[in-house]
């Protein structure tokens, strides 16, 4: 009985141990996701086009990088419809069969191109999308809506 | 698989939302909450709208729920059956299978509220197993839309808050989760591995006894627990401690708020009830108190001297032993915190918020004392049980006549007035009894019945007490000095009355004073005491009032049930000490009914102690304004037992 009894007393202390070793894990993994979310976080709020992902329609990329989503579809070589709108950029990848990464990649010159010299905007009230923050887009130029190679 | 579904909830909105939620609530390997957080965020992008996503996000969620709950219900007993008699996985035996029935069955509410939103991976398998126990549906409906409100509102909120970084967040979370969940293992496993520890020790003791065959020896704390058990009726439903003739304890304790009694009547949690009140001819009335400090278990003390004539009374503290724990710390360590407390739940709103939750704490704990118990009367003396027995009481197939024994002296908290319509509202005070119908309670419900006391005090004979042979007798008894000022002080068995400030003042005082100190079974107190000639340290005894009614003043906490006693023994209450909010209107009532003075400061309390000695007329102008008022408090007391018959008898005719 006594015997029993140890083995179950040491069959706890093992599941103890291993739960230990598991909250001190869980305790490390945490720290380390708060970590990255403090990062994230802090480029999210410099606009950081790196922030960029998967799960975002061009709207929201436009939304939030402050830039015209008419510029933005024109540099993915997509047509600016209601799927589009609704569409990840991980779908518009599958749809134009090209990788994910290399969509994001070519929003994130888009944008930085646009910031370094932005294109010329003209405002207009009411708004025609309701996107564009009171800015519609127009043609654009040479210097700007230049297509690069490996964009293709 | 997420891309997939956040894919599908961009391009298919909020159906796919439902869809995915659904699903991923009913049992699949889907993360819900993930998608959550994400519509969170594209709602704060402007994709979606977050009023529309909530109710949607919510619906779906109990949907899923409720489809595996009632999977659950549907083929759980032949799963069972099969599980019982299949060979494949040993480990799996009946035994095991029974044990871990019985144990959800004891916790299931927690674990449906808790996997809604923290181990959210369980939630599916939570669902199915109380459909299979026939888990009230009802209830799991409760505890279910209860977790998925607060899942739906964190996940969304969160998503919203932090839009961009809501993988991130969502990351977080779920590490946080996984976190919480360890820490709770670990927590659970080192618990059982005490006990084990524990259970080990005696019986390796035992088993060497009994190899050299003599009778194993108690250690010192097991000693102590036997003694603290006192003479038998002491019991424990689950966690409900159950007493059905809990006799006159420590009087010092009893009325010092500082509460030995309390600390005595330990609950023993897990064991199995056994002395539950006999069914008697004599009705039987359920008294709800918590160990709350000494003053509610007073009071139900003294309620239940009053109708053990005529009733079998059964006192019950229904609350965790943590709650006990919890108030013994903040009372004495975090003061500030109970204050707050009290003003911030003063408000009907927020009274109402705060009984509603602990109602979701004891809901289940009540019903079943009960069921128990079988009262034909219910009495509370604790505001935060009121609301919760009386939703247990409505819900039963017979609720039976509800009173609510209201406990403060100056001003009732709003607590008390969560519900409304108790059969009977006891009010100790015309204050109390102002109050109570200025809240709109229905005035044939308020009785003014005065602050009942405990039987030693209505059974001394005051006269006899009072002369100086008697007064003599008990002073010369501990060695005391008949003709020298006498203070009976409390001594705050919890600490939190103050004690060793004030007996450095008595002693500085300049004349010579003598100090009988109630200590209960504060060991230290008595310990830092004893050799100090002028102070005696009383440890527990069954007749306090004696002690009280030998001094010539009475010193201590603003405690009701203290000042109560004080004014039974016709002394006059000096405060030295109180609990800010709770007490402090009863500063207010001494100083009304003129029972005494409030010291709070040392030098006030010299030069007042100064003023007594040199003029005794002092003491005999209080002394008058007690008489009267205990005169009073007596003869109103007599009115709760008419209250209580008249509410047995029309429930009877009904």
């Amino acid at each position: 009985m006594l015997k029993e009894e140890r083995k179950k007393l040491g069959l706890l202390c093992l599941l103890l141990f291993l739960m230990l070793c598991l909250l001190a894990f869980m305790m490390v993994r945490t720290v380390q996701e708060v970590r990255n979310f403090q990062q994230q976080n802090k480029a999210v709020k410099a606009k950081d086009v790196s922030t960029i992902r998967s799960w975002m329609t061009v709207p929201v990329v436009s939304h939030v990088y402050e830039v015209p989503e008419d510029y933005l579809y024109r540099e993915l070589n997509v047509h600016n419809t209601s799927a589009t709108r609704h569409a990840t950029l991980n779908v518009l990848a599958n749809t134009t069969h090209r990788p994910v990464d290399q969509v994001i990649k070519t929003l994130q010159r888009a944008i930085i191109h646009y910031r370094q010299a932005p294109p010329s905007f003209q405002p207009t009230l009411p708004l025609l999308n309701g996107y564009q923050y009171g800015y519609q887009y127009l043609p654009p130029t040479s210097l700007y809506y230049r297509r690069e190679k490996g964009d293709e | 698989v997420n891309i997939f579904f956040l894919d599908a909830l961009q391009q298919y909105g909020y159906p796919a939302l439902w869809l995915i939620v659904f699903l991923a609530a009913a049992g699949l390997p889907i993360s819900g909450s993930l998608l959550l957080f994400a519509s969170g965020a594209f709602a704060a992008l402007g994709d979606f709208n977050l009023f529309i996503l909530f109710p949607v996000a919510l619906s779906a969620a109990v949907m899923g729920d409720n489809l595996t709950y009632f999977i659950g219900r549907r083929v759980g007993i032949s799963l069972v059956s099969w599980l019982e008699r299949q060979k494949r996985f040993r480990f799996v035996t009946p035994q095991a299978l029974e044990k871990g029935r019985v144990y959800f069955r004891r916790s299931a509410a927690w674990a449906i509220f808790i996997t809604r939103f923290l181990v959210v991976a369980l939630g599916g398998p939570i669902n199915l197993v109380a459909g299979l126990e026939f888990y009230p549906y009802y209830r799991f409906l409760v505890w279910d839309i209860s977790g998925q409100i607060l899942s739906v509102i964190l996940s969304l909120g969160l998503g919203y808050i932090f839009a961009q970084s809501w993988e991130e967040v969502a990351s977080v979370f779920g590490a946080a989760s996984t976190l919480v969940l360890a820490l709770l293992i670990v927590v659970a496993l080192s618990i059982m591995l005490v006990r084990r520890l524990r259970q080990k020790k005696p019986q390796e003791m035992a088993a060497q006894s009994s190899s050299e065959g003599v009778d194993t020896p108690l250690d010192d704390g097991e000693r102590a627990v036997e003694k603290r058990v006192f003479s038998g009726t002491l019991l424990s439903v689950s966690s409900c401690s159950v007493s059905s003739s809990v006799p006159e304890k420590d009087g010092a304790a009893m009325a010092s708020e500082g509460g030995v009694y309390a600390q005595n009547c330990k609950k023993s949690s897990g064991t199995i009830p056994e002395n539950l009140p006999m069914k008697t001819s004599k009705p039987t009335i359920l008294i709800l108190t918590t160990h709350t400090g000494g003053g509610h278990l007073n009071l139900a003390q003294s309620l239940k001297n009053l109708l053990e004539p005529c009733y079998t009374v059964a006192i019950v503290d229904p609350q965790s032993p943590l709650v006990e724990r919890w108030y013994a710390f903040v009372s004495r360590r975090w003061l500030g915190f109970l204050t707050w407390q009290y003003a911030f739940t003063n408000h009907a709103p927020v009274a109402f918020c705060y009984q509603f939750s602990l109602t979701l704490l004891s809901y289940g704990r009540l019903r079943k004392l009960i069921a128990r118990v079988q009262p034909q009367l219910i009495v509370t003396t604790h505001a935060m049980l009121s609301y919760a027995i009386a939703r247990a009481n409505a819900h039963q197939r017979h609720p039976v006549p509800l009173v609510f024994q209201l406990t403060d002296l100056g001003e009732l908290h709003r607590t008390w007035f969560a519900e409304k319509h108790a059969d009977a509202y006891l009010a100790p005070t015309r204050e109390i009894f102002a109050q109570t119908i200025a809240q709109g309670i229905d005035c044939r419900r308020v009785h003014l019945t005065g602050r009942p006391v405990r039987a030693q005090f209505l059974d001394i004979d005051i006269d006899v007490e009072l002369s100086s042979d008697a007064r003599s007798r008990t002073l010369t008894a501990i060695g005391f000095d008949p003709v020298i000022l006498t203070i009976f002080l409390q001594g705050g068995a919890k600490g939190s009355a103050g004690v060793e400030r004030t007996i450095d003042s008595l002693l500085n005082i300049g004349v010579s004073v003598q100090i009988i100190l109630a200590v209960g079974n504060n060991a230290q107190l008595a310990a830092a005491y004893a050799n100090v000639r002028q102070v005696h340290p009383l440890p527990f005894t069954d007749t306090i009032a004696p002690y009280m009614a030998a001094a010539d003043l009475i010193i201590g906490k603003a405690g009701a049930s203290f000042i109560t006693e004080a004014i039974m023994v016709e002394k006059p209450f000096l405060v030295t000490a109180f609990i800010p909010g709770q007490e402090t209107a009863n500063l207010r009532f001494i100083e009304q009914h003129n029972l005494g003075w409030i010291c709070l400061e040392p030098l006030v309390l010299q030069e007042l102690l100064l003023k007594i000695v040199h003029h005794p007329a002092l003491l005999a102008e209080k002394i008058e304004a007690i008489q009267a008022y205990k005169i009073w408090n007596k003869q109103v007391n007599q009115d709760v037992r008419v209250v209580i018959d008249q509410l047995l008898s029309e429930k009877r005719g009904q």
